[in-house]
């Protein structure tokens, strides 16, 4: 599944600006771009959004088309389903029927997917809870394309302990720097640190300039 | 009322900002001034239009065999009021003169960072020994007491964390790039316009300005022992606008903040998002500084950072100070 939600570009051969190839895209961050054939396009942005992984007891009536009504907002969200178990002799107290649901969709959709879920008369029980709860921003200007990305990236994943989960860049020209915002998410403090001193680790050795936020403890 | 004599070494925006704020305040009179090249001396007390007057017609306000070095070493005086630019590197020729005054058994009081980011504590030293005071409250962020403030006005806390917006040229910059969708060459030349940022800008958009007004604060009012060298600093000048309206987004803004923690003794000087609701997102030229104290929980000061008479104030403050501890 492509971690690109969204690249914002102009498809507009004739302005003048930067032209980059899609397949650059692709190079670019490693992961597969929805586009298939090659075009020449004018990216202003990439928006790179990590899908984060949540789990659902949802409660259903027991009555026909009540399953459909849980799915059916799901797969219209764009999220993935990672499995369902519907167990038919587990009831709640109130009689409903109870099904666990795994999805994997961006975390800025999962708001939109609840309401969806309410609207069609399913009740959400239980959200599984993040448990990357630590989370920092911070804008990075510089080379970041040509420096490597996915490397950046890479380097600063740890799975389920530390991860980028969401870059949004804009490219201003091809041999100006660009701008970006980086979201890192982590278990606790210590790992979170750890993700920093990382990521301050690249911007030196990438002549990347960083900004971090001051503390909220303000 | 006794009337304390002072001598004024340096005549620009500062000088004459303390010109204008002694001439109307009887316990004080002028009875020597000098500006880079020249100096001039009148017992009786200097009427200092005069003198500006002569300085603005000929390039020099007095006679150049009565340099500022001299007038400190030679002339008699009560208090010596030094209002030179910053030499960051060597403080001088300012040192020297502030050396030469309080050796004399003279007090001083300065605006002057060179001198105070690089030797305060032998001249701080140097004055307990003479019996003189050596106060320097315009050093850091022009008119807000801030020295003073974390000295006496929170004296007994302990400071656990100093936060600072201290280069106003730098945040008006960076205001402006934010209101206005400037590129920061465009907001640095509307700064130069308007009187906001000198010809040659690099010490304030480098950050070694407000880095040498935390290393003023450090080794002052925290009892730290530090340099400019100790001082972590990064810039404003690769800032983008993208960056800008990035922050916007989730309600941040970007500022220049100095940041010092003297348990870990890491003091930065850095760009760094910071919510549009804390108080240190200041507009335009102002200065800002929290203190996050044991007792009294965040304090946050906030002024003029810079200007002529809004330093003249923090003079006129130290020089009040200075009437009311000593007899002479």
């Amino acid at each position: 599944m492509p971690d690109i939600i969204s690249a914002y570009c102009e498809n507009n051969g004739e302005e003048e600006g930067v032209y980059l190839s899609i397949q650059r895209t692709i190079y670019a961050y490693g992961n597969p771009y929805p586009f298939q054939k090659e075009e020449i396009i004018r990216i202003r942005g990439i928006r790179l959004q990590k899908n984060v992984r949540t789990s659902l007891r949802l409660e259903l009536k027991d009555k026909p088309g009540q399953l459909l009504a849980a799915i059916e907002p799901i797969s219209k969200s764009g999220a993935n389903i990672i499995t369902i178990s519907h167990q038919r002799d587990t009831k709640s107290v109130n009689g409903a029927l109870i099904v666990d649901i795994v999805i994997s969709l961006p975390e800025t959709r999962l708001a939109e997917l609840m309401d969806a879920l309410r609207a069609n008369g399913v009740a959400i029980v239980r959200i599984g809870t993040e448990h990357l709860t630590c989370t920092k921003t911070f804008i990075l200007i510089g080379h970041i394309l040509h420096t490597d990305l996915t490397d950046t990236v890479n380097r600063i994943d740890k799975k389920n302990i530390a991860e980028v989960t969401e870059l949004d860049i804009v490219m201003p020209g091809m041999e100006e720097p660009s701008t970006a915002k980086l979201t890192i998410k982590a278990v606790s403090e210590p790992e979170m640190t750890q993700a920093v001193l990382t990521l301050k680790e690249i911007a030196v050795e990438k002549h990347l300039l960083i900004i971090n936020q001051i503390g909220g403890g303000l | 009322m006794k009337t304390w004599n002072v001598a004024l070494i340096g005549l620009g925006s500062v000088g004459r900002g303390v010109a204008e704020v002694l001439a109307g305040d009887g316990r004080f009179r002028i009875v020597a001034a000098a500006d880079s090249k020249s100096g001039v001396i009148d017992p009786a007390g200097l009427n200092i239009e005069e003198v500006l007057a002569k300085k603005k017609k000929t390039g020099r306000c007095g006679d150049t065999a009565w340099p500022a070095a001299r007038i400190a070493a030679e002339a008699e005086y009560d208090i010596l009021v030094e209002v030179t630019p910053t030499n960051a590197d060597t403080g001088e020729p300012a040192l020297s003169i502030i050396k030469t005054a309080i050796k004399r058994g003279k007090h001083v009081v300065t605006s002057n960072k060179g001198p105070v980011s690089l030797a305060s504590s032998e001249l701080l030293r140097l004055a307990e020994e003479n019996n003189v005071g050596f106060l320097f409250e315009g050093t850091v962020a022009g008119a807000v007491p801030i020295l003073r403030g974390i000295k006496y006005g929170l004296a007994g806390n302990k400071i656990k964390a100093l936060y600072g917006v201290l280069n106003g040229t730098c945040n008006y910059i960076l205001t402006r790039m934010e209101e206005e969708g400037l590129t920061y060459v465009q907001a640095l030349a509307e700064a130069r316009d308007l009187g906001y940022a000198e010809a040659d800008p690099t010490y304030d958009i480098n950050g070694t300005d407000a880095a040498i007004k935390l290393v003023i604060l450090a080794n002052t009012m925290l009892g730290m022992d530090v340099t400019l060298a100790d001082v972590k600093r990064t810039g404003i000048s690769d800032l983008t606008v993208d960056a800008l309206l990035m922050a916007e987004e989730t309600g941040h803004s970007i500022r220049l903040i100095a940041t010092l923690y003297p348990e870990k003794n890491l003091l930065e000087v850095s760009p760094r998002l910071i919510s549009k609701t804390n108080p240190l997102v200041v507009a335009g030229t102002l200065n800002a500084v929290t203190v996050e104290t044991e007792y009294a929980g965040a304090i946050t000061f906030i002024g003029r950072g810079a200007g002529s008479v809004e330093t003249a104030s923090a003079i006129l403050a130290d020089l009040l100070f200075i009437t009311d501890k000593y007899d002479r």
